[in-house]
């Protein structure tokens, strides 16, 4: 199946030594896949270079057949290539509302935001009754819906997530985590998520790339290395 | 009688501020840059006033929208080619810049109009409008209702457009909107050109009611700064509140203490703000604070 998004070569950093180097991974149509890896190995370092935040240096991405290494982020989030950052990076002086208007920021036509935003409101309940309130002053894991929300306002075609579980109590993760499985399943679209807890990693993903000091040290289904002690080496640091 | 003017009178000048006070507050909300030209934006807006109204013979409130997209082109012309490339400089490298630019447009503004004082006088000067028993000159009036109008319209367009609202999602999370698919550096020269367009609406209103030069931005960029760092830097409605504790003080000191301490008072205000309120008195949470 041909991929829909496909990192080749890619080599990236941000003084001049290469932070990431000849780094190749790809997301097919509908796949759900996890970018694991120890603190500090260059999983956020990635997805900014996907996203066009961080210039490549060489290498190649491709996102639904057209190269987009060269151009600007906005034009990649038009093309349908999404990401939640990790932190979140909310809108924290906005509300909520303007917050996921924003992310329909290319569409902005007010019955398509108002559709999209019941629906974004059918996945995260709690937020219906906190549109009106700031960004700022939402607990973390409300935080996160909106980002999450904010995401899917854009319509994305292909989605990437930097730890959703950052910084949040693990009951508000076991909250938070279906909702992956629901994009998935409510829109189709294929996820590349960047995880620091494997197992929660395994219960996701059909496919998993672990990561280590930029390179992919290896790559195959997240059961079958989860028991790995070469996995668990070069994940966990010990 | 006295206190009725004081209001009147403040809130004239208060509002002006604001609108100043605003464009600044934007900018350096948007891309961290404080924009020392600021004043002399003012200035050339009470020029293309002036010689809008002696030239064409129209009235001058009438030149203010056309005042408005001149300088809104301006500012956007600027921030594209000059003030782009120090977005990534220290701040110090804008002050430089955006001090460079001041002195260029203040002699601009020398060799082309001379450094004498003018002033912008519709027919209508000299009359006064007298409501139960309180006369206030009409001009003061009409500029009061012309600050009304754009501090309204511009807090419409803030917090009700998409433009408005892109550019108060730049300023808090820049890379964010870029993920939401913002063109920010579109946004940066959008946000410098509503700044200086701001600032040229403001220098047509100044224009109708003090005399003026190609100095007059100067004292006007510090006051700007002023009334920004009273609202929290970086907070646009913040420095509009902050335009309206300036104009007040000011008045209220030059009664108290004299004419003499007109300008001074801003400083003052700025250093005790500076020391004990770094976040402005008014400051908004989640806008940015000054960074020392
Ligand atoms: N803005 C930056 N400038 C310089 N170095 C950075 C920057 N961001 C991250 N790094 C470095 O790059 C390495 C990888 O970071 P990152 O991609 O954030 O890792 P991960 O997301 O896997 O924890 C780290 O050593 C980090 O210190
Ligand atoms: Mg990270």
């Amino acid at each position: 199946m041909a991929a829909m998004l496909e990192v080749r070569d890619l080599t990236t950093g941000y003084t001049d030594v290469p932070l990431i180097a000849d780094l190749s991974i790809s997301l097919a149509p509908g796949e759900v896949v996890a970018l694991l890896g120890a603190n500090g190995s260059g999983k956020t370092t990635v997805l900014r270079a996907i996203m066009g935040l961080l210039p490549a240096w060489q290498g190649r991405v491709v996102f639904d057949g057209q190269e987009v290494t060269r151009r600007a982020v906005h034009e990649r989030v038009k093309a349908g290539l999404v990401m939640v950052p990790a932190g979140r990076r909310l809108f924290f002086g906005l509300s909520v509302e303007d917050n996921l208007k924003m992310g329909g920021y290319l569409t902005w036509e007010s019955r398509l935001l108002r559709e999209r935003m019941a629906e974004v409101f059918a996945l995260f309940p709690e937020l219906g009754k906190l549109r009106t309130h700031l960004a700022g002053k939402l607990s973390g894991g409300e935080q996160q819906m909106v980002a999450l929300g904010r995401a899917l306002m854009a319509r994305p075609r292909a989605l990437l997530i930097d730890e959703l579980s950052l910084g949040l109590a693990p009951v508000v993760v076991e909250r938070l985590m279906p909702a992956v499985e629901k994009i998935r399943n409510l829109f189709g679209i294929p996820v590349l998520f960047v995880e620091q807890d494997v197992l929660r990693a395994v219960e996701l993903a059909d496919r998993a790339y672990v990561l280590d000091q930029g390179r992919i040290a290896m790559e195959g289904h997240p059961k079958q290395f989860a028991q790995d002690r070469r996995l668990i080496r070069a994940y966990m640091g010990v | 009688m006295e206190s009725f003017q004081f209001v009147v009178n403040g809130l004239m000048l208060g509002g002006i501020y604001a609108i100043v006070g605003a464009g600044f507050a934007l900018v350096y909300g948007v891309m961290n840059v404080l924009n020392v030209a600021h004043g002399s934006f003012i200035m050339i807006g009470a020029y293309l006033t002036y010689w809008t109204v002696t030239l064409l013979g129209v009235d001058p409130f009438v030149t203010l929208p056309a005042s408005a997209v001149a300088l809104f082109a301006f500012g956007y012309l600027v921030q594209r080619t000059v003030i782009s490339r120090v977005l990534h400089a220290s701040i110090f490298m804008t002050f430089i810049l955006t001090f460079g630019l001041d002195m260029f447009l203040i002699n601009a503004g020398l060799v082309a109009w001379g450094g004498s004082y003018r002033a912008v006088r519709p027919s209508y000067a000299d009359d006064v409008l007298i409501m139960g028993g309180l006369t206030i000159p009409y001009v003061r009036l009409v500029v009061l209702v012309a600050v009304v109008a754009v501090i309204a319209l511009l807090l419409l367009f803030m917090s009700k457009t998409r433009l408005g609202i892109a550019i108060k999602a730049t300023a808090l999370e820049r890379e964010a909107a870029q993920l939401a698919g913002v063109d920010v550096k579109q946004i940066d020269a959008i946000t410098f050109g509503l700044s200086a367009a701001l600032a040229g609406v403001a220098g047509g209103l100044l224009a109708v009611v003090l005399p003026f030069g190609p100095f007059m931005g100067v004292p006007l960029t510090g006051k700007a700064f002023t009334v920004a760092v009273l609202g929290g830097l970086g907070s646009m409605t913040g420095a509009l509140y902050g335009g309206f504790v300036l104009a007040f003080a000011e008045i209220g000191g030059v009664i108290a203490l004299g004419g003499e301490w007109a300008d001074g008072i801003a400083f003052i205000i700025l250093l005790v703000v500076l020391v004990l309120r770094p976040r402005g008195l008014l400051g908004k949470e989640f806008f940015a604070e000054v960074k020392v």
